[in-house]
């Protein structure tokens, strides 16, 4: 029957791996006369033999070793202990699992259909168009928001800014992905992070459109977190996606884990603030156009009538008296 | 926008007058009616029937505040300003009323009464002897003639400070005289005499030079009447009662008149509503003609004060005219919102004094060419449940590159004339 000894780093990343077919032992160790080399310096030269028993098991016998065989929860083991498949051996500071060739392996994580969409993406051409979109875009929309003179100059601080917050963002996550997958994918991160980019630039069109038809200007803030979360978790699913090799159900958890704790250590604490007093009135102050107001307008007899409610006083404030 | 009040007025607090309980034999200090008086000779002949009205901090066991006040009846019955002891009625706890004399005796004082709409206050205090007595004018002066203040500013002493009277303030509700001449803080509550001795007015407020203001006579007459007639009743049933029938009053005189529209732009908004509402207006271009601004601002020029931090009964109306050739619809609505987001009532009030503004937005309009996005924001008050302050708001977006943006506050109102103003107002302008 042959074994299968894979050397694993502390992550259980797989370094090198070897298959032995019909065997009945092997010899581990730093010296380069064994079938496996070690090249730690904690191991020994002659380290252990892995040994077939009558009965077809294996059993680690240890050579005399400086710092000894030690099982995965970093136990001495004594020398002719018997190893199963799918053990993990500590020598030195390297780890070795041993595994029978009909050890189970588990099923292949089925391909996400954006991957396609990654292909795509990553082409220099797209990713070209995505930043000169990107930037005409900057461009006009500063330009729709500003009633006074736009300043050439602060325009070109604020996409340089922009940019190099771009650029950087999807240089980290390719370098992960180099690091962990031996793949960086540089140009399909810098897309993902064009385009989230680019939803940035619509959010406070979205929002004034939304808090302007339905009157929700006072939580203007708290539903652009809202949305801020929303656009900041796609993003991130898409660099853990490339970078990671990661199952889906925990890059989900992950991905919306870190995103709504970071929202929420924005939103908490103002909420924990002591109001004052105050002797201002506090109203949703926004105004857009006719053409974008979507909902119905009352008639005035109507709007008086809803403003009776606002005669009685709040039950928090009856208190105060 | 901001709103600041044109007439900035400031409100004199009086100093204590020495009250004179040196052996005078009241007959003595009796005054030939007759006989016309200068400076001087009156200042000699009354200063012992004028005192200083002293607000004392317990804790501090100091002076918070100080008026002027003289005696109306001989049995101890002082009048005021109703501001010079605000800070007692509110806080009776907090403070005592002492009142000294010409002779620098400190006597205790208590209010018997008090009329806010008009700004008096009647004190009584412990005195056995009868004290002496300022007679009340029987004709009302004419202008131009000379009349005399006194009262004690800033603590400095009591003085005499010779003016004119000038008639009754034009464009105002509630009949104050114009004296030209000098009060200054710690006057408040004062008496004003003609040349021949005789109560004409009370000191009551400034307005910078020579510009003074005086509460008529015949105010403080009925106030007495009133006093003579009524059992005591307490301070807040008292203030609500003359604030519920002043802002009818007011309420009634906008309301029940028609209300003529003038063009302001190209937009229709209201006139001249009444005598002492005056509007005043301005045209301005500041953004470097990327847009233009006209305004029509129409406001009464008097308030109601109720303490330190509470002042109510103004009634302001603003208009703002927007236009712009230059902007694209998106730049002229983002100024626009500039223009929106800061209105706040023109009347002082805090925590102790009226709750939070509750507001409610929402479009108004029925045809397609006048949508308006309108604010109104309601806030009662603490000590008067029956009266709120209501301030409105409102733009008009059915037009591209022209906008009228319409506010008004009523402060102190109730709710049924708030409502009726409202839909008044709503109907009218666009």
């Amino acid at each position: 029957m042959s074994l299968v000894i894979e050397e694993i780093n502390r992550s259980k990343k797989v370094i090198q791996r070897f298959k032995f077919d019909e065997r009945q032992e092997i010899r581990i160790g730093r010296a380069l006369d064994n079938d496996v080399i070690l090249n730690e310096p904690h191991v020994s030269p002659h380290h252990l033999i892995l040994r077939q028993t009558d009965a077809g098991t294996w059993v680690a016998e240890d050579l005399n070793s400086v710092n000894g065989i030690r099982n995965s929860k970093r136990k001495l083991i004594p020398s002719g202990c018997q190893v199963k498949s799918g053990d993990t051996l500590l020598l030195g500071r390297s780890y070795l699992t041993i595994y029978d060739e009909q050890h189970p392996v588990e099923e292949a994580w089925s391909l996400h259909s954006i991957e396609d969409v990654f292909h795509y993406l990553s082409h220099p051409l797209v990713v070209f168009g995505l930043l000169v979109t990107f930037i005409f875009l900057e461009w006009q929309l500063t330009q729709a928001q500003e009633y006074r003179e736009l300043s050439p100059s602060r325009l070109m601080n604020q996409l340089m800014y922009q940019l190099v917050v771009i650029f950087g963002w999807s240089s980290l996550w390719s370098l992960n992905g180099r690091i962990l997958r031996h793949d960086s994918r540089f140009l399909s991160h810098l897309a993902v992070s064009l385009v989230a980019a680019m939803a940035y630039q619509w959010l406070p069109w979205l929002l004034r459109l939304l808090t302007y038809n339905w009157h929700l200007g006072l939580w203007y803030i708290e539903i652009g977190y809202f949305i801020n979360g929303i656009i900041f978790s796609s993003m991130l699913w898409c660099n853990f996606y490339l970078a990671l090799p990661q199952r889906p159900l925990s890059r989900i958890l992950w991905v919306n884990g870190l995103t709504w704790s970071l929202v929420m250590i924005y939103l908490l604490p103002p909420m924990f603030d002591d109001q004052g007093f105050r002797s201002y009135p506090r109203y949703d102050s926004s105004l857009l156009p006719y053409s974008v107001q979507f909902v119905d307008s009352k008639s005035t007899n109507d709007f008086v009538k809803d403003t009776e409610v606002l005669f009685k006083r709040p039950k928090e404030q009856q208190n105060k008296q | 926008m901001s709103f600041k009040s044109n007439l900035i007025r400031l409100f004199v607090i009086s100093l204590l007058v020495v009250f004179s309980c040196t052996g005078l034999d009241a007959s003595t200090q009796t005054v030939d009616e007759n006989q016309e008086r200068n400076a001087k000779q009156l200042f000699q002949d009354f200063k012992n029937r004028l005192y200083q009205v002293r607000t004392i901090d317990n804790a501090s066991g100091s002076k918070a505040s100080i008026g002027s006040a003289f005696a109306v009846q001989p049995n101890g019955i002082l009048a005021t300003n109703y501001h010079v002891v605000s800070k007692y009625i509110l806080a009776s706890e907090k403070y005592s009323l002492e009142v000294l004399t010409d002779a620098q005796n400190t006597l205790k004082a208590e209010v018997l009464s008090i009329d806010v709409i008009n700004d008096l206050a009647l004190l009584k205090v412990s005195k056995q002897a009868s004290l002496p007595v300022i007679d009340f004018a029987t004709s009302i002066p004419e202008q131009g003639d000379s009349i005399f203040s006194l009262g004690n500013p800033r603590d400095l002493g009591m003085t005499v400070v010779p003016g004119t009277y000038n008639g009754t303030t034009a464009h105002s509700m509630y009949d104050r005289i114009l004296f030209s001449g000098s009060i200054n803080p710690g006057m408040s509550g004062g008496p004003v005499l003609n040349t021949a001795g005789q109560l004409v007015g009370i000191n009551v407020a400034t307005s910078g030079n020579q510009i003074s203001f005086l509460v008529p006579l015949q105010k403080l007459q009925t106030l007495i009447e009133q006093h003579d007639q009524n059992q005591t009743v307490d301070f807040e049933t008292q203030a609500a009662t003359q604030l519920i029938s002043n802002q009818q009053r007011l309420m009634s005189a906008i309301l029940d008149t028609q209300w003529q529209t003038i063009a302001l732009g190209d937009a229709e908004v209201i006139g001249e509503v009444n005598d002492f509402i005056t509007c005043w207006g301005e045209s301005d271009t500041r953004g470097k003609d990327l847009f233009q601004q006209v305004y029509r601002r129409c406001r009464n020029s008097e308030y109601i004060y109720m303490a330190p931090d509470f002042s109510t009964g103004i009634f302001e109306m603003e208009f703002y005219f927007y236009s712009s050739e230059k902007l694209t619809n998106w730049q002229f609505y983002r100024m626009l919102n500039d223009a929106f987001a800061s209105v706040s009532a023109g009347n002082v009030a805090s925590e102790d004094h009226v709750t939070e503004y509750q507001c409610h937005s929402d479009f108004v309009g029925t045809k397609n060419t006048k949508i308006s996005k309108a604010v109104y924001c309601v806030r009662q008050y603490r000590q008067y449940p029956e009266l709120y302050d209501v301030l409105f708001l409102s733009a008009s977006t059915s037009h591209q590159l022209k906008s009228l943006v319409s506010h008004y506050t009523l402060s102190g109102v109730n709710q049924v004339n708030a409502q009726q103003f409202l839909t008044r107002f709503l109907e009218q302008v666009q």
